[in-house]
């Protein structure tokens, strides 16, 4: 009954919000047909100061951001500080975890011979993909969110391929505090450059090259570093048992 | 000069991590350090305060409708006051029992940064990320214990809150699609000239029942009383003093954002009913945190009584109120702490002779229960004076209101009994209590004297703190006669009530229900459904 009851309120919502967005909004503007006020207008001209001129990929030089892939200026350069609010999001959880977790005793996996050596050659171009993905989180879609985790996936491949892990988790933690008192301190570093907290004080160079941008890069780095330890280290504690006394 | 409000946020963050990553003793003291640089700070922003009036940042140097802007305005700076005065205070408080714990200190220095950013940000999605880890590090905090229970209350506390963030989400998401941007003063301004569409309805109904839930309103309320219940004394009163008022900051930014209140009286009336609920739990309860923690929720209520109105004179009187809970009910939870550290029990009817063994401490706990209940010369009396004056015209909400005052006295009468002398039965339930001497913290603590302090120079100091919010409160009379005897009538039927009926088990099987009354997460769910279903009936 009381399901039932839930399941029509929440029917009534959905048809209210549909109406009712329905009325005030039209979610399928084309770029060129958005009201000049608007903020994503902006974004997607890359052009938020506005101060003009066309964008030619390859040849276009001192853009404002810089980056070839818009989501990825809005990450970390018009909005790095509610990414640096995310990874501490990221970050406190996985203390968290390591808090109710970290306690426990790492069981061992028995693994078969196929998953070991599979493993072995795997995990390696696993990293090596993840590394790729966060240093050209500036050029193609990806970024550090994607690339950490590709790389904390390769270290649980590694975990199951092996049947005695002796992972240290000491530099994991030093790398994820590292990773992020370097994000506060080129935020700071543009504050005394540029005038700025988190502004983007590096030339900007030439669209679409890897050397561009700016401090894009250096960011995507950062947060990719970081949010692979985290999820290792999440990955990690996840692995121990509790033992009950 | 700027930058202050950027060093308000990273002071402590970073302070935070440094401990963390130094892990020695005599790093743990650099929270005091960072404190005091908190407060020369803060210091430096209240003497440029009268001639500038907001300070705005905007971060990376973008515009206003593209980058994320800080801004303070005086009711921030009234909440980071406060906030920095109760984190000094927390801070003392627990130094003794976490002092060489740098992990513990970690996350309350962190907290206080992101607390810090949230009253700060002036922007629809920065809000909702600090919202996040406040939520995640409370949680955190409420388990430290790991035990079972706390185990449970945590991850109850998160699991609501989350749900409440949600509707947040969704909330902030359909402003932004409506005035393309997600700057919440340009947001003002574009929703103030959309007028009143179904949108804007849904909007609001969405933002305002999230950030309810994270202050524990009526029907959403009972993550609080477990989590405040089970977490370290110095948690529950940072929490009870200060972090459900997140969530009516949050509140009142978003009346703000919507600039008129669209639900007409609605949070009128839910602040009624949250106080009633809160009343009626607590006179349920026996242990002694969970009154205190029920408590927060009335008060929570009454508050929201004020604010719900806002520009007002009510909403002055909610907003002063705020303050005034946040110095009494810390100062309530603190004292609850030595108690239960010392008699090892949490059990009102094994606790007897307080007064006795901590003669101090007790005195300073019961000018905090006379604050709470508003006795006429003590902090509460302003906020309750102030909405009963504005009650005047509405005799129905005015009964209640008394109403709710005379609950709030006949659990405080219960409460009290803790400070009568000890009798032989009390005495077999703590035998450990004679071999014990009083360590240094439970014969002088500092923290309880300063908010014990703080409770009666209020009262008489009200002026300063209605500077800071830049509101004058012309009805407040402090040797108004009528309200002296209006009190001490309700004192003595509170005190005959609880003679006849709650110290004589009259009424024990029925207090025995309401207390066994565990409302499960799922049911909560559906109440909170249903609550955003009432307020969609209040919109049309």
């Amino acid at each position: 009954m009381k399901k039932l009851v839930s399941l029509f309120l929440i029917l009534v919502l959905a048809f209210f919000l549909t109406t009712a967005l329905d009325q005030g909004l039209d979610f399928w503007h084309s770029p060129s047909q958005l009201d000049a006020f608007r903020m994503s207008n902006a974004f997607v001209q890359n052009d938020v100061l506005g101060e003009g001129g066309a964008l030619v990929f390859g040849e276009s030089k001192n853009l404002e951001s810089g980056s070839a892939n818009i989501v990825t200026s809005i990450v970390v350069d018009y909005r790095s500080f509610d990414t640096l609010g995310e990874i501490t999001v990221l970050f406190l959880s996985a203390l968290g975890v390591g808090l109710l977790m970290g306690s426990g005793v790492r069981t061992t996996l028995r693994s078969g011979f196929i998953l070991k050596t599979a493993a072995k050659m795997v995990a390696p171009l696993m990293l090596l993909t993840g590394i790729y993905i966060f240093t050209h989180g500036h050029l193609t879609p990806g970024g550090g969110f994607p690339g950490g985790s590709m790389m904390a996936t390769a270290f649980l491949l590694h975990y199951f391929g092996s049947d005695t892990v002796k992972s240290n988790l000491k530099p994991l933690k030093w790398i994820e505090s590292t990773a992020g008192a370097l994000y506060i301190l080129l935020g700071l570093a543009g504050l005394f450059v540029a005038g700025s907290f988190l502004q983007n004080f590096l030339p900007t160079g030439t669209l679409g090259h890897l050397v561009s941008a700016g401090i894009i890069p250096l960011v995507y780095v950062l947060v990719g570093l970081k949010v692979g330890s985290e999820v290792s280290g999440i990955v990690a504690d996840f692995s121990k048992t509790e033992v009950v006394s | 000069m700027i930058t202050l409000p950027l060093l308000m946020v990273f002071i402590p963050i970073v302070t935070a991590i440094i401990i963390y990553m130094l892990e020695r003793k005599w790093g743990n003291y650099l929270v005091f350090v960072a404190q005091g640089l908190m407060s020369y700070v803060f210091l430096r922003l209240i003497l440029m305060f009268p001639e500038i009036n907001e300070q705005r940042y905007v971060l990376g140097n973008w515009t206003l409708q593209s980058g994320i802007a800080l801004k303070i305005d005086n009711l921030s700076l009234a909440f980071i006051g406060l906030s920095i005065f109760l984190w000094w205070l927390v801070l003392l408080y627990a130094w003794e029992f976490h002092g060489d714990d740098n992990k513990f200190l970690f996350f309350l220095l962190f907290l206080e940064g992101t607390f810090m950013g949230l009253l700060m940000v002036n922007d629809l999605f920065s809000l909702f990320v600090f919202i996040d880890i406040i939520t995640i590090l409370s949680s955190i905090l409420v388990v430290y214990k790991k035990d079972g229970w706390s185990l449970r209350s945590g991850l109850y506390y998160l699991m609501i809150n989350s749900m409440g963030m949600l509707t947040y989400v969704m909330g902030f998401l359909i402003v932004y699609l409506l005035t393309g941007t997600l700057n919440w003063d340009l947001a003002t301004h574009r929703l103030a000239l959309l007028g009143h569409t179904p949108p804007v309805y849904a909007a609001y109904i969405l933002m305002s029942a999230s950030v309810l839930v994270k202050a524990a309103v009526f029907p959403t309320f009972n993550w609080l009383s477990r989590a405040h219940g089970s977490a370290p004394a110095s948690i529950s009163t940072l929490l009870s003093g200060l972090l459900v008022k997140a969530g009516l900051y949050g509140f009142i930014r978003i009346q703000e954002l919507f600039s008129e209140q669209l639900l007409g009286d609605f949070f009128f009336y839910l602040g009624f009913i949250t106080a009633l609920t809160g009343i009626i739990f607590a006179i349920s309860q026996k242990d002694i945190k969970q009154i205190l923690a029920f408590h927060t929720i009335s008060q929570v209520g009454i508050i929201l009584i004020g604010i719900s109105q806002i520009q007002t004179d009510l909403y002055y009187g909610g907003l002063i109120h705020l303050f005034n809970h946040a110095m009494f009910k810390s100062l309530l939870f603190m004292g609850a702490g030595v108690i239960i550290n010392h008699y090892k029990t949490r059990r009102l009817t094994e606790i007897r002779g307080v007064l006795k063994r901590f003669p101090l401490i007790a005195i300073a706990m019961i000018i905090g229960v006379l604050s709470i209940t508003g006795t006429p010369f003590f902090n509460g009396y302003l906020g309750k004076y102030i909405i009963a004056y504005e009650l005047q015209n509405r005799p129905f909400f005015g009964m209640l209101f008394q109403l709710i005052n005379l609950g709030t006295l006949i659990s405080f009468a219960k409460f009290s009994q803790i400070f009568f002398p000890d009798t032989k039965e009390s005495l077999s339930f703590t035998p450990h209590l004679s071999t014990l001497t009083l360590t240094r913290k439970e014969r002088f603590n500092l923290p309880i004297f300063i908010l014990a302090f703080m409770c009666i120079f209020i009262t008489f100091g009200y002026n300063t703190l209605g500077d800071l919010l830049q509101a004058e409160f012309p009805s407040v009379n402090l040797y108004s006669t009528s309200k002296m005897i209006q009190w001490s009538l309700l004192a003595a039927l509170a005190i005959a009530l609880t003679k006849i009926f709650i110290f004589s088990d009259r009424i024990t099987p029925l207090l025995h229900r309401i207390r066994e009354i565990k409302i499960p997460f799922y049911n909560t769910a559906y109440m909170f459904i249903l609550f955003l279903a009432t307020m969609l009936l209040f919109a049309h």
